[in-house]
């Protein structure tokens, strides 16, 4: 029990750490903890993932909406969306609508996964290359016909980020693509490098164009998360259909959670811009991101537990423990841990969701200073981000490098939606995989 | 509570890990947590700390590692596969200087899900064999297949936890592994020692009826001579079960104790020729 509790709190506390701080990811993290892990029971190991991996979204998101910067590629669209509503002084309802969305998710996906139980294993089987490769079709074309681009220029930022996203040493082939011989490029371009040349600082730059100063931000209460929760019962398909969404992508291996949360921003969204209703800064978008984001965090952890296969590095260094402990990871393992693991994830949603808002208003204290100087500080510190990262593999300049080099052009493209270059960027190896192993099956 | 405080200790003696006279050999890596590579370094590190990094650093592909060892002045080891193509080939840094020792030779086993019916015959039909992406993966497994004249195909994966899904989902009937696997039941190896009943050898009489995989351990402004023996000392059984019945099982260790640096270098420049004659003729 005690052994429990203590990995309960130091998931709580590397989780808060993972999400507030850019750059750190769960991976990382979880290396970190790799030698507490290995003295840990396998049921206390998995706590401390799930406890860790669900506070990362609560953390990530006041990160987003505050600092308009984001931990991970799944926080995309509810930083778009609610650094947006910050900015238009509305940063509290934008935190609480994330979070109790967020609750919502982790609730929903905890019940899906109780009344399936028995049968998940058997839905596990229906997905395999060929089946994955038509749900990445399916994306991208939701990518192309929802951004708010022409449909050409989603095309051409599609294409060119595909082809972004594959350039560097193939390990099918042994060769390196559009490498040029030049070292560092058989290494890939750097993803963060491009998030946040393409995406992250551009806005960033455009923030600081509009030139509004001061910022006002309206403290969040307890009583204040029970009034978002009863608004947002009027959009409850929403939220039912984007935790659906971001549970079955997170199921699925080699697909992951960031389709099922770019899906539901893009389905709210497209909707919202068909009635003339969209403007950036939606709650209805914002929720339904955040609720398939947490739907898909804990779904994504299913494969291992149920038939012992680990889908992200992070999950392997479970897989490691429990083999390590002897354990096979079968469902009736995760039949006997299911009550503690239920109880984790409540406890750390209920937790977080307190924690959060408590760490929003500590922060809430930035509005008295002119915002443009936080901007200029948060560049400063994503450049500092960028060189730590790229110093791990001595190639911090190459990482710089390919920041300013790409910074133009999000600069250029700062009024565009660049969504489906990201996505096309982020996507591009696994959807060459899928699509190599499909035509291997179907030759 | 004993377990926590030992959590709690071993946390505080990464955070001082820094305070030694010499720095510790680095650690790097292109595989993560469950890949072989990634397992003998940290074997290595928990086996002498402190003339070892803490932590293996997982750096991204072999390219990255390539490149950081060809950059870096500090003392750093890694693990890459022994078999490169070429010299173009951006992973292949292997030479008589940076060249510690082979980590083990490794043979191939066809394996499935436990099943009652004749594993020989399904592999010689049509069969779905999955693999680790990459021609010294695919080049055996075809020369197999086409051998034992099974009109079988060879299915590629980006990794071994990306086969083993498929493998459960029903995608492929079989993968292609090294790795001795909990629940698969291997039917054919390349191991003519080994206690599974059917090798390849008997149904096919080409280079790759023995077909092995290796890993080479390199380093870096390290004492190679120091290295080879701490990894030797390393993976005994006494210290550790990584060899006996841990993920590198099914490494042949003892093979490659007595194989010079030399005999090793040409064992994989044999490899290599070997399939570079298959890529010219495919091309």
């Amino acid at each position: 029990m005690i052994e429990t509790i203590f990995a309960f709190s130091l998931g709580l506390l590397a989780g808060i750490a993972t999400g507030i701080f850019p750059g750190v990811s769960i991976l990382i993290t979880m290396a970190m903890l790799y030698p507490v892990l290995m003295h840990l029971e396998t049921v206390n190991a998995i706590i401390l993932y799930v406890t860790l991996s669900g506070c990362v979204n609560y953390f990530a998101s006041v990160s987003g909406t505050f600092f308009g910067v984001v931990a991970s590629p799944t926080a995309i669209p509810s930083m778009t969306e609610g650094h947006a509503l910050f900015r238009k002084g509305q940063g509290d309802k934008a935190i609480m609508h994330a979070a109790v969305g967020s609750f919502i998710g982790s609730m929903i996906a905890l019940l899906i996964t109780f009344g399936l139980l028995e049968i998940l294993f058997v839905f596990y089987k229906l997905f395999d290359s060929r089946i994955k490769l038509i749900i990445f079709f399916i994306a991208i074309t939701v990518f192309v016909m929802t951004s708010s681009n022409k449909i050409w220029i989603n095309i051409l930022f599609l294409s060119v980020a595909l082809v972004m996203g594959h350039i560097g040493y193939r390990a099918d082939t042994m060769t390196g693509f559009l490498t040029f011989g030049i070292s560092d490029l058989y290494s890939g371009l750097p993803l963060v490098s491009v998030i946040l040349g393409l995406f992250v600082v551009p806005n960033i730059i455009l923030c600081i164009e509009e030139n509004k100063k001061k910022l006002s931000f309206t403290k969040i209460s307890f009583s204040g998360y029970f009034k978002n929760a009863k608004e947002m019962l009027s959009y409850k398909w929403i939220i039912f259909r984007s935790s659906l969404l971001g549970y079955v992508s997170g199921f699925i291996p080699g697909i992951t959670y960031i389709i099922g949360v770019a899906l539901s921003h893009a389905m709210v969204k497209s909707k919202k811009q068909k009635e003339n209703t969209y403007e950036k800064g939606d709650l209805h978008s914002l929720v339904a991101s955040e609720c398939a984001n947490s739907s898909g965090s804990l779904s994504v952890i299913l494969p291992l537990l149920l038939v012992g296969i680990p889908i992200t590095g992070s999950q392997t260094l479970i897989y490691n423990v429990a083999m390590q402990s002897g354990v096979e990871l079968t469902i009736d393992y995760f039949q006997s841990m299911y009550f503690n693991i239920i109880i984790a994830y409540i406890l750390t949603s209920l937790i977080c969701v307190f924690i959060s808002g408590k760490y929003v208003n500590w922060v809430g204290v930035i509005q008295k200073i002119n915002f443009n100087y936080v901007y200029a500080a948060i560049i400063l510190v994503l450049l500092i981000v960028l060189y730590a990262l790229g110093s791990r593999t001595h190639q911090e300049w190459y990482f710089i490098f390919i920041f300013f080099s790409l910074l133009p052009i999000g600069y250029i493209l700062r009024r565009f939606d660049i969504t489906p270059a990201i996505y096309g960027f982020i996507l591009s190896d696994q959807i060459y995989l899928s699509l190599n192993t499909a035509i291997a099956i179907l030759k | 509570m004993k377990k926590i405080i030992l959590s709690i200790l071993t946390l505080f003696s990464i955070g001082i890990g820094g305070a030694h006279a010499e720095p510790p050999v680095k650690l790097v890596t292109a595989w993560g947590e469950g890949s072989i590579p990634h397992a003998v370094l940290t074997n290595l590190s928990e086996f002498d700390s402190s003339s070892f990094s803490k932590n293996v650093d997982i750096l991204g592909n072999c390219a990255t590692v390539a490149n950081y060892l060809q950059n870096t002045n500090e003392p750093t080891l890694t693990i890459l596969e022994a078999f490169y193509l070429n010299d173009e080939d951006p992973c292949n840094i292997q030479n008589e200087e940076n060249f510690v020792s082979l980590t083990g030779i490794a043979y191939w086993h066809f394996c499935r899900k436990p099943s009652d019916t004749d594993g020989i015959e399904e592999i010689q039909g049509d069969v779905r064999v999955g693999y680790f992406n990459g021609p010294i993966f695919r080049i055996p497994l075809e020369s197999i297949l086409s051998g034992m004249g099974s009109s079988g195909r060879a299915v590629p994966y980006s990794s071994a936890p990306g086969y083993k899904a498929a493998l459960e989902s029903g995608e492929i009937d079989y993968v292609f592994t090294t790795l001795d696997e909990p629940n698969m039941d291997c039917v054919l190896t390349t191991n003519p020692n080994s206690d599974i009943e059917h090798k390849v050898s008997d149904y096919y009489d080409g280079f790759f009826s023995n077909a092995r995989y290796s890993l080479a351990i390199l380093g870096v402004n390290v004492d190679n001579e120091k290295i080879k023996n701490a990894f030797i000392e390393s993976v005994d059984p006494a210290v550790s079960n990584l060899f006996v019945d841990g993920l590198a099982k099914n490494y042949d260790l003892e093979s490659v104790k007595a194989l010079s640096v030399e005999e090793q270098f040409e064992f994989t420049n044999n490899y290599v020729e070997e399939i570079n004659k298959v890529l010219i003729q495919e091309e």
